[in-house]
């Protein structure tokens, strides 16, 4: 969320050379600028530039690869979003969040930060060994 | 423009061709670009694409929609600014779950 909006933490972020997200956002990031939209904090025209901002950054444009690296949300992710639901005491998009990263850093080692804002999503994924980004929170 | 015969698996042509469908792009744009990327020094150990191979053989990587265009950065940066204010995205997206 903070690649669209200037908020606190935003800058670090950006600064992100590769970054996995769950497959959700695909549904998540615009809801959310449309929320902000309802709330009348955001004109609709900011929220449709940014909206496709998002867009060219999930599929990719005729120009560039997509900026981010879309987890599937197979019966795998789902089954361990169930049990970190158990584990952390998530609630079930952020069980899912949290599985998704999980199963990237099994595909990819390099995979080792989790970026979260939300206090209990991110104890429980330092609790899964993941360092955290920001490394505090504001 | 030069031409090339390539010889590969049926299943491997066959993933191909449904990569490149499910881009909506021809098959031969998409081996192009994607030999291009593969040459391109620019790209070379480029962290995202790592990522994003390693993803894809572990069977994870979510497929993509058709290309977008991207908005003019001058907008974008406005607008990125003004989302700024109020509520912040990342609460908005926390209420939501």
């Amino acid at each position: 969320m903070k690649l669209y909006a200037d908020e606190a933490g935003a800058g670090e972020v950006r600064a992100l050379r590769a970054v996995a997200v769950s497959q959700l956002c695909r549904v998540e990031v615009p809801a959310a600028l449309w929320a902000k939209q309802r709330l009348g904090e955001l004109d609709v025209v900011d929220a449709q530039v940014l909206t496709a901002e998002f867009e060219a950054d999930f599929h990719g444009t005729d120009q560039s690869v997509p900026r981010f690296s879309a987890v599937a949300a197979s019966v795998e992710v789902l089954e361990d979003a169930a049990r970190l639901c158990a584990v952390h005491g998530l609630r079930a998009y952020d069980a899912v969040q949290l599985a998704c990263a999980t199963a990237a850093r099994a595909a990819d080692p390099g995979v080792g930060t989790v970026a979260a804002f939300d206090r209990l999503l991110r104890q429980a994924a330092a609790a899964e060994g993941f360092a955290l980004l920001p490394a505090r929170l504001p | 423009m030069g031409q090339v015969t390539w010889r590969a698996s049926d299943e491997l042509v066959e993933r191909v061709r449904q990569a490149a469908a499910a881009r909506a792009r021809s098959v031969n744009d998409y081996v192009s670009a994607v030999l291009d990327a593969a040459t391109d020094p620019a790209f070379a150990g480029d962290e995202a694409a790592i990522l994003r191979e390693r993803l894809a053989r572990a069977g994870l990587l979510a497929p993509t929609g058709n290309a977008r265009r991207r908005p003019p950065a001058g907008q974008v940066s406005r607008a990125r600014s003004r989302a700024g204010r109020g509520t912040p995205l990342s609460d908005i997206v926390s209420g939501d779950r």
